[in-house]
């Protein structure tokens, strides 16, 4: 019999497209509860009634406390590649990057929070650095913690989906790599995990399942809805179907060749950041043979992700005060 | 561990921090003047307590207030008593001459009548004077003849013999007192006796 509430530990939010997950960890950060929320309207603006709506999944499901870790929808995340002046030469990066972020966006540079990743050196890149600038704009920022705070959540972080998605992972030993390959609804992300740090992110546009699940749709002329929930069953007897197998197939080829790709782009880098392992996680990670496809185009050991693959970034959140030394935007 | 990034717009976050400062600052002040508020009902129970070392001083300044307030009413009467001997003096200057008295008196006894006093003091209302003469004659009938001499002349509004002794070698002892008080049918005539202020 407990006497005393558990020690609260924030709610990691994962707004995605499709579906709506939490996760809440004790302190020695083992997953205690989590939530799924399947969206009525998959691929649009995530609404302040269905916040209020999970608000109240939430309380059902045992979660305790108010504050809230949220990763971004990718939506609203601004992802740029740019190149900077070396760190040796003294300049002012931070600002430089402000700028050049604010220019490719056409936006105001006062106008958005980001964070900047020092990417692996190409080469004959130069004497400038590459890097890779993650950000979100303040009014869809403010938007978005309005629409949440509103179901009495208290948004105490924001974080871009790759942040959420290496927090849930055990970080590699010194001089070790990982990598991780959120297999999502709208798109796929790859990102490269060095010690400490994030150094790498490439985003497999149109890789997801819900656009391969549309497309094939269409093609066909099947209920994309119907096709959608069969998805669900791929790896079972009821999910044997043609049109099941084409999408699994179609999404593991493209992933595949997109990791593979990634891969041989680090390679030819410096050589430092090739991955040692790569993890998948998302909701597209469950389909069956996927990992062994892309094990053998990449030529790096693949595996789905420990805990549940579809929750890892809600989980990553959830362990984030334990796992990440966070701090606010620059 | 590795870096993580909150992309919490900065403005938000500056609005929460003067949230959080307006919150602690709340509970400061409600905390301090919370704290006086016990300290001062404390300090006030204290000292109306029964032994505490305030009511000895409250005791001792309401005895001196005491003291002050007796010498206060000693002063008063002191006061009028000064006012009734002005007043009294004022009357006294503005009485006709006392010669004409003396010598209506020194006729009256001729030589039949030897006075031993003749005083004359203000009234004890103010109103007018009490004139006490004593002295001796030569027999019962001049002191009744000089006693009525005196009540005859109209100068006084009672004239009462106090008593007389038994005639011896030295003749008869007396005393009168005769009473000098305004007449309230003159007194509209007479010049009004100035007050003090």
């Amino acid at each position: 019999m407990r006497l005393l509430p558990r020690a609260s530990t924030p709610i990691g939010l994962d707004l995605g497209a499709h579906t709506i997950r939490a996760a809440q960890a004790d302190q020695s950060g083992s997953v205690i509860t989590s939530a799924a929320l399947t969206r009525a309207t998959p691929d649009t603006p995530v609404s302040a009634e269905e916040l209020e709506h999970f608000r109240g999944v939430l309380y059902r499901q045992g979660f305790i406390g108010r504050t809230a870790f949220v990763a971004l929808p990718k939506s609203i995340l601004m992802r740029t590649t740019i190149e900077l002046p070396p760190k040796d030469s003294g300049a002012p990066t931070l600002e430089i990057a402000r700028s050049e972020i604010a220019r490719q966006a056409k936006t105001d540079p006062g106008s958005f929070e980001f964070a900047l990743w020092d990417a692996p050196q190409p080469p004959k890149h130069g004497g400038s650095s590459r890097a890779i600038g993650v950000g979100c704009a303040h009014s869809d920022a403010t938007g978005l913690i309005s629409a949440i705070e509103s179901t009495n959540l208290k948004v105490a972080g924001l974080f871009t989906p790759s942040t959420a998605l290496a927090a849930s992972l055990t970080p590699p030993q010194q001089g070790s790599t990982l990598a991780a390959v959120d297999i999502g609804w709208t798109d796929s992300t790859f990102i490269l995990i060095g010690h400490g740090a994030i150094v790498f992110e490439r985003q497999f546009g149109g890789c997801g399942v819900g656009a391969f699940v549309a497309r094939l749709a269409k093609l066909r002329g099947l209920d994309p809805i119907k096709l959608s929930a069969a998805l669900r069953h791929a790896d079972r007897p009821e999910g044997n179907h043609p049109a099941v197998r084409e999408v699994v197939e179609r999404l593991t080829d493209a992933v595949a060749a997109e990791v593979r790709s990634s891969v041989e782009y680090l390679n030819g880098c410096d050589g430092v950041n090739v991955p040692m392992k790569i993890v998948l996680a998302g909701g597209g990670s469950a389909l069956p043979g996927i990992a062994d496809a892309i094990s053998a185009a990449a030529g790096v050991e693949t595996r789905a992700h420990a805990d549940d693959p579809a929750a890892a970034s809600a989980t990553g959140l959830a362990r984030m005060p334990r796992a990440c030394a966070i701090k606010e935007a620059a | 561990m590795i870096g993580a990034v909150s992309l919490i717009p900065s403005p938000t976050l500056r609005r929460r921090r003067k949230e959080q400062h307006a919150k602690l600052w709340t509970a400061v002040c409600l905390s301090v003047g919370l704290l006086g508020g016990t300290i001062t009902a404390g300090a006030r129970a204290l000292a109306l307590s029964p032994g505490a070392s305030t009511s000895a001083d409250v005791a001792q300044a309401q005895s001196a207030l005491d003291a002050l307030v007796v010498r206060k009413n000693e002063m008063y009467a002191e006061a009028d008593a000064a006012d009734k001997t002005r007043r009294a003096a004022r009357r006294a200057a503005n009485h006709p001459d006392w010669s004409i008295l003396l010598a209506f008196v020194s006729d009256l006894c001729a030589d039949r009548i030897s006075l031993s006093l003749f005083s004359l003091e203000p009234a004890d209302d103010g109103s007018g004077f009490d004139v006490r003469i004593e002295g001796i004659g030569l027999n019962q009938p001049d002191v009744a003849g000089f006693v009525l001499g005196l009540e005859r002349s109209g100068v006084f509004r009672t004239t009462r013999l106090n008593g007389a002794g038994r005639a011896n070698s030295e003749g008869v002892a007396f005393s009168a007192t005769c009473l000098i008080r305004p007449n309230p049918e003159l007194e509209t005539a007479t010049v009004p006796v100035e007050e003090g202020p």
